[in-house]
């Protein structure tokens, strides 16, 4: 144990004698690993976050189409589609994109229906109000937009530019942002007013079905009902955003891609062989009675250190970097962009098997490529690297 | 008793290459213990080769040779490896010294394997570099010490060991006549404590002098005695 | 031993700082997750369909190549063309269910078996 701890020692010291070099090695590895961990914490904080938005969204979604476009459709298809069997619910709803002149953005409104207001013990309350007419529940950004304050009136114009006054009577709090930020929850016959909306039309109708084998059945079902109808099930929004945060995400691959290739140059450098006076203190060594298993040793342990500092900083880089400073600079690079943005700060979602499968991925093969050189060179005779 | 032993030994460099090069032939050598060997001979005769074999860095490609009694031809790495560790010490004619280490981790670095006490193992290096008058350069960089300072080490090193068996490599071949005497005199010191050395050189100090029990010319490889 | 130690110390520290961040993760990202499920339990029903393509609920999180000229819910009213990436997405084909067209004819077996 005793020729462990000092050959581990003497592997330290000579690293310390190329102190740039290694130096350089430790900080590049590091980069490598903060870049690649950074965009995953990033896209698998959203993607989490997303997710569990989609959980609670409807099954199965119904849209109608004319010429490619999304349009309004009759509220009478709700009740055809409440005779589906397997259909537990089924809900037209009214919401739309606004844009104020004011302040340049566009706000997404919300009309929450009447049967979820007139609820006796309404599942709504603690973040969605019981709203009723011209009130609303505004986002943080449009309300920081507006300079408004909880009782503050709001001024909506219809299509025909007759305007329509609100009082704000909630914003959401700053921790379902992400959803709520440019939203404007108001009753669903108030946001049928300010689109132009008849009583007879909504813009989409959400299905709930609560058996999950039946969905499929029910969407076949819409389709034979309606053939013209777009219909969007739960699953695929999942592996849209799959895919949106996924290998396919072109940035990501980009990045990850580029990183990989960062850490086959830095494996490449240790693979590629031992300059003259490597191999000559390898010879010394072999002379003065170091076993080939002794140096290999002391290489596998310079390479320890290199990789596992590089990955240790590179993580915890990482990490600090995204979820105590909330990703500067990357951020932007990896989300989209609005009028009125939210600073949302990212909820960790890192997956501990991911980030040791990163250490395996990195340190490992760091460790395995150094070895081939060392050995090539230990089983020279000492005497032919003297003599060169 | 024989220290070392060789019969018939040869060494061809590259066997089946173009550039094939019979470095030694048919050597046959018995040194008994205590005594001092002397192999003289010109550059390229063979003598750095003939030392490499004999303190078991490289195997022999015809012939049989034998340290202290053991047949080593046959060994496998590891074990003359450990054999070298324990019983020959080599002073290189380059020194080998590690330059960016110190005087004392030079010393230290020939025990890790062997993994002694740090105490023991400081106590060693100690001793002998007080030994060789190098204890006030303990902690300076190899590479700032003066060709007999780097000698004097190298020797120190040798010895960590205290093996039966030195080799030695042209000892004077970078020192001027007053540290060579200085050398030949510390190799006596060794001869007295019962040392087998083999010393390679041919500086006619040494050759002329009346240190060696024996001279031996090498000339292409071929051992005869002179 | 002294760089052995110096190095183990400053390995210890790093392996703090990373246990650190892992426990971070659990206990934060644990009660933030919660705290949002909760939370959308309410909202996310009644909430646009969060159909990246379709629905601009999903636009902060939305790829930055998705959300310039030419995508679907850019924030400004000059930028015409506002929906095609959602009719770009065709629904795709979810298990037990035909989306699209089936055109019954010889198979490519009998095609090969009868020149």
């Amino acid at each position: 144990m005793r020729a462990f701890f000092y050959q581990f020692d003497y592997a330290i010291r000579a690293l310390l004698r190329r102190k740039m070099k290694n130096a350089s090695i430790v900080v590049i590895f590091a980069l490598v690993v903060m870049i690649f961990a950074c965009i995953h914490f990033i896209s698998g904080s959203l993607y989490k976050e997303s997710l569990t938005g989609l959980e609670h969204q409807p099954d199965i979604i119904v849209q109608n189409l004319k010429s490619g476009r999304q349009l309004p459709l009759p509220v009478s298809w709700a009740r055809d589609l409440q005779g589906i069997v397997g259909v537990s619910e089924v809900i037209p709803r009214v919401w739309g994109y606004y844009f104020d002149r004011y302040t340049g953005a566009n706000y997404t409104i919300m009309g929450v229906p009447p049967e979820k207001m007139d609820e006796e013990h309404s599942s709504l309350g603690d973040v969605v109000p019981s709203l009723g007419s011209r009130e609303i529940a505004a986002g943080e950004g449009i309300m920081e937009a507006r300079g408004m304050k909880i009782g503050g009136r709001i001024q909506l114009e219809r299509p025909d530019g007759s305007p329509m006054t609100f009082t704000t009577v909630k914003s959401f709090h700053s921790g379902v942002a992400l959803w709520t930020y440019d939203l404007i929850a108001m009753s669903s016959a108030d946001a049928r007013e300010l689109f132009g909306l008849s009583e007879a039309e909504a813009w989409d109708i959400a299905i709930s079905v609560p058996n999950p084998v039946e969905v499929a059945n029910v969407s076949q079902k819409v389709l034979n009902l309606f053939p013209g109808a777009r219909v969007v099930v739960k699953d695929q929004l999942v592996s849209s955003y799959g895919t949106m945060f996924g290998f396919r995400s072109g940035f990501l691959t980009t990045i990850s891609i580029s990183c990989l290739l960062a850490f086959f140059i830095l494996a490449y450098d240790r693979a590629a062989g031992l300059s003259r006076e490597e191999q000559m203190e390898i010879a010394i060594l072999k002379a003065l009675g170091w076993e080939t298993r002794d140096v290999i040793r002391v290489n596998m342990l310079q390479s320890v250190v290199l990789s596992l500092t590089g990955f240790l900083l590179g993580f915890v880089a990482a990490y600090g970097y995204v979820y105590l400073l909330g990703a500067p600079g990357l951020m932007l690079a990896l989300t989209g962009w609005s009028a009125i943005y939210p600073s949302y700060p990212l909820v960790p979602a890192v997956n501990v098997t991911e980030v040791v499968a990163l250490l395996f991925l990195t340190v490992i093969p760091y460790i395995v490529v150094g070895i081939v050189p060392v050995w090539r060179s230990c089983i020279i005779d000492p005497e032919v690297v003297f003599r060169k | 008793m024989s220290v070392v032993s060789l019969e018939s030994v040869g060494k061809v460099f590259n066997p089946d290459g173009e550039n094939r090069y019979q470095a030694l032939s048919d050597v046959c050598l018995e040194i008994e213990k205590g005594s001092i060997e002397v192999i003289a001979g010109p550059s390229g005769s063979g003598k750095t080769t003939l030392l490499s074999i004999i303190g078991l860095m490289s195997r022999p490609t015809a012939g049989r040779v034998k340290i202290l009694g053991k047949e080593t031809t046959l060994m496998s790495e590891r074990f003359r490896t450990l054999f070298r560790r324990s019983n020959i010490g080599v002073l290189f004619q380059e020194f080998n010294l590690i330059p960016d280490l110190t005087v004392l981790e030079n010393m230290n670095i020939v025990q890790y394997p062997a993994g002694p006490s740090l105490s023991r193992m400081q106590a060693r290096s100690s001793e002998l570099l007080e030994r060789f008058r190098m204890l006030d350069k303990a902690r300076s960089p190899a590479a700032t010490l003066s060709g007999g300072e780097k000698q004097r080490l190298a020797l120190a090193r040798a010895l960590i060991a205290d093996p039966d068996l030195m080799l030695v490599d042209e000892p004077t071949a970078h020192l001027d006549s007053r540290l060579s005497e200085e050398v030949i005199a510390i190799f006596r010191e060794l001869k007295s404590e019962g040392k087998t050395l083999l010393i390679c050189s041919h500086d006619p100090l040494i050759i002329k002098s009346d240190l060696p029990d024996r001279v031996l010319t090498m000339k292409d490889g071929r051992l005869t005695c002179g | 031993m002294k760089h052995v130690k110096s190095y183990l110390v400053i390995l210890g520290i790093l392996l703090m700082l990373a246990l650190s961040a892992v426990m971070d993760n659990g206990l934060r990202g644990g009660a933030g997750f919660d705290r949002l499920k909760h939370d959308l339990k309410e909202l996310a029903p009644l909430m646009v369909s969060a159909d990246v393509a379709v629905n601009n609920s999903a636009r902060y999180i939305r790829h930055r190549s998705l959300t310039y000229p030419g995508s679907a819910f850019p924030d400004f009213p000059g930028q015409r063309d506002y929906l095609p990436a959602g009719m770009a997405w065709s629904a795709t084909d979810f298990p037990g269910v035909e989306t699209r067209l089936h055109i019954d004819g010889p198979s490519q077996r009998d095609l090969k078996g009868n020149p």
